[in-house]
């Protein structure tokens, strides 16, 4: 594997792939399929042998005097079941003991249905195998299930063996049957618990040919035999020549040690129950969960059983093979549900890897590797390997907010400014209005810098400093600081000149009022001389008539006096106020001009707006200019954080290098985007 | 037979002056009566003079004549009924005159006595309106008559006191409603009659009467042979031999072809002499069968009815004793009766299907092959008794011991037959019934017979639920206590009975047995404790020897067991 040149685009998974050859590999265990599968011919013809049953055959047997006892496993063969219906119909008295499911099958029904049958039918779990006895045909027993092509293996049995079928059906009959019906014309068979048995009926010894036991009865080395046949689950206790056990993924270890010590294991289907057979003789052992049923065969069974012994096996049991040998062939391997055949190419994919760096995607492999199957000639492993990405749950990294407040506080700043240079152009076009009869010409220049401050800051507002390099940064807040104080000479300027157009404006007024307040100064003298003279004449007048003598005084005299003392007083009275006239204007003459700026004051005089406990500054306020974080942002990729970690996060492979460095620089881990 | 016939009292009130006699309790003169009743019944100066030591003559004949006026007595001293009534429980009539309301009731069974009376105050004003007529009846003077409403209370009649020659009285409306209950039973031998109904008592209204048993002497033999021929003539052929009534058997139920017994009626019933009973039903008539041919439809119908009546299987050998045991003791036994043979027997069940296997079952798919004689037909009431007979076997080296229904085997004979060949020095007796009299009596017998063969043989019971009785009993025959079913088997009790032996060369043998070794009977009449050489009788068994292998562990634990 070679490292690659990096790939353009967004940054994803790198697909990798690795090819190894497997030729030269075995297996240490493994079942062969090598041979077609056994078909049984044999028929049971003779009286005491061993073979397959047709209906044909079990259609023959006729009934004895007495009556017939008929076994039904959990698969009885179909020719016993039509033997069975056509029996009945004769009449004769049938004792038939059948599984605890049995009753609603089509056989049931119709000898239910029957008219002339008489079926006494007991139900018992689990019955080991199907059988008849009581035909004059010989009694049989059908030990295996219904065959894959039709028919059953059954076994005429002798008379010992039919002696000890009958004890045995006796046994199951009535010490193990759960309940009982018989036919009565009725549609279907009515069943109710089997009633007590009448008598005890003895165990079959253990000389017997036929016996019933329960498993944990079942004593192995009755089993044992130069051939034995393990159909099921199991493996003999002891050693054998020859052993036919089913092809499985289970035992193999099992199995290896009994073809080391010479064993030759096979498997031919033979449907047949467990069975092993030799020089000491032959035994067939029918079982279910709960009996087991030893059948020991007499020469001419034994002889019949021999003889379907195939010469080539279906399946062998082999050990170190090479796969290559195997090649086409059914296999069934240790620990495998079913068997195969080997594989050409086996393609495996792997776990994804997810790399340490993004670089390393283009060069990390897994540090284990799946093991192939076991039959495939070659394998490749296909695998992903995935860029390093943040942790769920980061944040922007604390300098992308710091330099998101600079930026808000530039844009503030060119904000305040523009503020500042409106306010400007609000009070120049106040002067133009009210003050230009007195400024005059003065006020043409200042158009002229508001036009030039306005597009400074114009420039200046549509800069983002975060995005600019340091040098970017230094010139623009440099310009920035130089319009600042050009915009505060603008106001100081302006301010000035309105100050001086303010005083023109009021000195001028200062000086007609005066000239109105003298003329009325001596309007006024001249009445207080007027008003001073008819005071004194009337207080002259009223000496004068306190002057004449009580008695002399006519009716007149004090209505007379009366009045002259108010014309005294009202006399008084005006002198009191012109007096005081004259001296305020007095006053008001011998004041100089004292000069009041409009700004500040409101219209109304009221007091200036605002908390009047916040001393106002002395001065105007300068626009502060913002300041920068030290560090710069990356020029590439989103800088965020994840528990205290930073990390570079980049979306394109183009920006790897740069990323690398950016990451460095800013001791961050370089991840991709998700 | 048995009947209860029942009629109408014709009952009357009247308000009489009339001289009464109420019982008392007086013990010295019932000591008197008591021992005149010892002496003849003769009441006489000198057994006065005896009783009453110093009394002169001339005061025993006062109490004697005293003694006949309460009418204890004749004027000879000899005890009148009233008397021996009071020699028993020395109640003594006390006379006394007055007025009265007397109830007198009439019928043939009893004649005419009082049936209640009530003392009343006499007044003038009493007789306006009402006219005295004499009074018809009379009622008896012999007897004492204890009230309907409170038998304690009993009065006798003595007399109406007259003035010019009839009893007179006042005839009073009545509604009372008074019935004569009478019960005969021949088999007990007892004739009682009751009254029984409602008395109407003035200011009272109707009380119920309390009935007061009475016995009646009647010649029951001759009555129960006059309604055998009469009252049932309809019904069969009365017997007076047996006093059975023979019928047909589809005249009994199958209740009283079981009992024996059946019950006639309602019908009219005659008494000759004292009535007619109308509605009266005869029961427990003793009813057999008519013939031989009756007697073998009771029988089957006997048999049929027990099969149904208990529904389980049932071996040949079962139904045998079962079909016996029904003949045994009763009228069946006179006929000879047979039991069909197998086979024809189950035939008679196919509309019957139940019974049917019930019966077929048991025999066809019996272990043991039967003898073909147990599948014949058995006839009971022969006189011949059935041999004992070899079974064949079908189980391999199976050794055989037969014994037939009714035959008579010793016990020292089957003893002999089991261990003929084998001195049993430790011998177990698994057997779910040893209890009662009868059989451990006979395992005793058995105990003994088998010691004959080895006196040192130990024995071993095991026995289904045995009482504190009968452990103590077998303790004492055989030297241990029986161990129980439940502590050997559990609940899988062996239905046979088996007999294991280890003999003086320690070999081993089982027998199973169809039935118990105790469960013959014998002639307990003529022999009340058996011996080895008493006849039994016994009823079907089979006994068959098995290989130690053949038989259930739980029982083959024996052998093992105090090795």
């Amino acid at each position: 594997m070679t490292t690659e040149t990096l790939p353009i685009g967004p940054i994803g998974p790198i697909s990798r792939e690795k090819e190894i050859d497997r030729a030269d590999s075995i297996v240490s265990t493994a079942w062969v399929k090598s041979g077609t599968p056994f078909i049984a011919e044999t028929q049971a013809t003779g009286p005491t042998d061993f073979g397959r049953s047709g209906a044909e055959n079990v259609g023959n047997a006729k009934t004895e005097s007495g009556p017939v006892l008929v076994m039904l496993s959990e698969e009885p063969p179909p020719a016993l079941c039509e033997w069975l219906l056509k029996q009945g119909m004769t009449g004769s008295r049938i004792y038939l003991l059948a599984t605890t499911s049995w009753g609603s099958n089509q056989l049931a029904k119709e000898l239910c249905n029957s008219r002339t049958a008489r079926v006494l039918v007991r139900r018992a779990p689990d019955l080991p195998c199907s059988a008849i006895h009581g035909v004059s045909g010989g009694d049989t027993i059908w030990p295996g299930p219904t065959m894959s092509t039709g028919g059953s293996w059954c076994l005429r049995l002798d008379s010992a063996q039919s002696d000890a079928l009958r004890q045995l059906f006796l046994r199951l009959f009535w010490y193990h049957a759960e309940d009982e019906a018989w036919t009565s014309g009725k549609r279907q068979f009515g069943f109710h618990a089997a009633k007590e048995r009448p008598f005890d009926v003895p165990l079959l010894p253990e000389t017997s040919s036929v016996r019933l036991l329960e498993p944990f009865e079942l004593d192995s080395r009755n089993l044992a035999g130069d051939i034995q046949y393990v159909p099921g689950v199991g493996l003999p206790s002891t050693s054998t020549r020859q052993l036919f056990m089913p092809p499985s993924g289970s035992l193999h270890s099992e199995l290896g040690a009994f073809a080391s010590n010479g064993t030759s294991v096979s498997w031919t289907s033979l449907e047949l129950p467990r069975a092993a057979w030799g020089a000491k003789g032959a035994i067939l052992v029918p079982a279910t969960t709960q009996w087991i049923m030893p059948i020991r065969l007499n020469p001419g069974q034994h002889q019949a059983l021999e003889n379907l012994v195939p010469t080539q096996p279906e399946w062998s049991f082999r050990q170190e093979v090479g796969i290559v040998a195997l090649e086409g062939l059914e296999v069934w391997l240790p620990n495998e549900q079913t068997p195969r055949r080997p594989l050409g190419e086996q393609t495996l994919c792997l776990p994804d890897i997810r790399c340490s760096s993004i670089r390393e995607c283009m060069s990390s492999e897994p540090t284990s590797w799946s093991p192939p199957d076991p039959l495939a000639m070659s394998v490749l492993y296909r695998w992903k390997n995935t860029p390093p990405v943040i942790p769920n749950g980061f944040q922007n990294d604390p300098l992308v907010g710091e330099w998101e407040r600079a930026d808000s506080q530039w844009q503030a700043c060119i904000k305040a400014l523009e503020v500042k240079l409106r306010e400007g152009e609000s009070v120049l076009g106040n002067m133009q209005r009210s003050l230009s009869k007195w400024l005059g010409g003065n006020l043409l220049g200042f158009g002229q810098s508001k036009e030039q401050l306005a597009k400074g800051l114009e420039e200046c507002r549509q800069v983002k400093p975060s995005v600019m390099s340091r040098k970017e940064l230094i010139e623009v807040t440099d310009k920035l600081k130089v319009l600042a104080s050009r915009l505060q000479t603008f106001a100081g300027d302006l301010s000035k000149s309105k100050r001086e157009g303010e005083e023109r404006q009021q000195r001028e007024q200062w000086e007609a009022d005066r000239a109105r307040d003298r003329q009325l100064l001596e309007e006024n003298k001249t009445n207080l001389e007027e008003a001073h003279r008819n005071e004194v004449g009337l207080a002259e007048k009223l000496a004068e008539l306190d002057k004449t003598p009580v008695d002399d005084r006519d009716t007149d005299w004090k209505p007379r006096r009366q009045k002259t003392n108010d014309e005294l007083a009202k006399a008084r009275s005006i002198h009191k106020k012109l007096k005081s006239e004259v001296d305020s204007l007095q006053t008001k003459l011998n004041e100089q001009f004292v000069f009041k700026p409009m700004e500040g004051a409101s219209k109304s005089g009221a007091a200036p707006k605002g908390n009047k406990f916040v001393p106002q500054s002395p001065s105007e306020p300068a626009v502060a200019i913002p300041a920068f974080p030290l560090e710069e942002l990356p020029s590439v990729g989103q800088l965020l954080i994840h528990q205290k970690q930073r990390y570079l996060a980049i979306a394109k492979w183009e920006e790897l290098d740069a990323g690398e460095r950016e990451a460095t620089r800013l001791k961050s881990k370089l991840v991709a985007k998700e | 037979m048995r009947t209860e016939l029942r009629a109408k009292v014709q009952t009357t009130r009247w308000a009489a002056f009339a001289e009464l006699a109420w019982m008392e309790r007086r013990p010295e003169i019932g000591i008197l009566c008591q021992r005149a009743a010892k002496e003849a019944g003769v009441v006489s100066p000198s057994l006065i003079q005896q009783v009453v030591p110093g009394l002169p003559s001339a005061g025993a004949l006062n109490i004697i004549a005293q003694l006949k006026m309460l009418g204890l007595c004749d004027g000879h001293g000899a005890l009148t009924p009233l008397g021996r009534e009071a020699a028993k429980d020395h109640e003594v009539p006390i006379p006394e005159q007055g007025t009265y309301e007397l109830w007198i009731g009439e019928h043939p069974v009893f004649g005419c006595r009082l049936v209640h009376v009530d003392r009343i105050e006499a007044k003038g004003d009493d007789r306006r309106g009402y006219d005295p007529v004499r009074i018809p009846p009379v009622p008896d003077r012999s007897i004492a008559t204890p009230s309907a409403l409170d038998p304690k209370e009993k009065v006798v009649f003595r007399d109406f006191p007259r003035a010019n020659g009839n009893p007179v009285g006042i005839r009073r409306n009545d509604s009372s409603n008074l019935e004569v209950r009478w019960e005969l039973d021949s088999e007990t031998e007892t004739s009682r009659w009751s009254l029984v109904g409602i008395l109407d008592i003035p200011g009272k209204g109707p009380r119920q009467a309390i009935p007061v048993q009475i016995d009646l002497e009647v010649n029951l033999e001759l009555l129960t042979d006059h309604w055998g021929h009469e009252t049932l003539r309809q019904e069969g052929q009365w017997d007076p031999k047996m006093r059975r009534l023979r019928i047909r058997a589809e005249q009994a139920s199958e209740a009283e072809k079981r009992s024996f017994r059946k019950a006639f009626g309602p019908r009219e019933i005659d008494v000759p002499g004292v009535a007619t009973f109308k509605g009266a039903t005869l029961s427990d008539v003793a009813i057999a069968p008519a013939n031989q041919q009756e007697s073998q439809a009771w029988a089957t119908a006997m048999l049929h009815s027990a099969l149904a009546k208990e529904q389980q299987y049932r071996t040949r050998q079962q139904v045998r004793s079962l079909f016996a045991q029904q003949i045994d003791g009763t009228p069946l036994e006179e006929f000879e009766t047979v039991l069909k043979p197998h086979e024809e027997l189950i035939s008679e069940f196919d509309s019957q299907p139940e019974l049917f296997w019930e019966l077929a079952a048991p025999v066809d798919l019996s272990p043991f092959l039967a003898a073909s004689d147990d599948l014949q037909a058995l006839r009971i009431g022969g006189k011949s008794t059935p041999p004992i007979t070899q079974f064949s076997s079908r189980t391999p080296g199976g050794e055989t011991v037969s014994v037939s229904l009714g035959s008579r085997l010793t016990m020292r004979e089957l003893v002999g037959r089991l261990f003929a060949q084998a001195r049993p020095r430790k011998l177990l007796l698994c057997d779910r019934h040893v209890r009662g009299e009868r059989s451990l009596i006979l395992l005793q017998v058995f105990v003994q017979e088998v010691s004959e063969v080895n006196p040192t043989c130990q024995f071993h019971i095991w026995t289904d639920s045995p009482s504190v009785d009968d452990i103590a009993a077998i303790n004492k025959y055989i030297g241990q206590p029986p161990k129980s079913y439940q502590e050997v088997f559990g609940k899988n009790r062996p239905h046979d009975r088996y007999l294991l032996a280890v003999d003086h060369q320690g070999a081993k043998h089982a027998w199973q047995m169809t039935n118990s070794l105790l469960h013959p009977s014998w002639a307990r009449a003529a022999i009340s404790v058996p011996d080895g050489n008493t006849p039994l009788r016994w009823n079907d068994m089979l006994a068959v020897k098995l290989p130690i292998t053949s038989i259930s562990p739980d029982i083959a634990r024996w052998f093992g067991e105090g090795k």
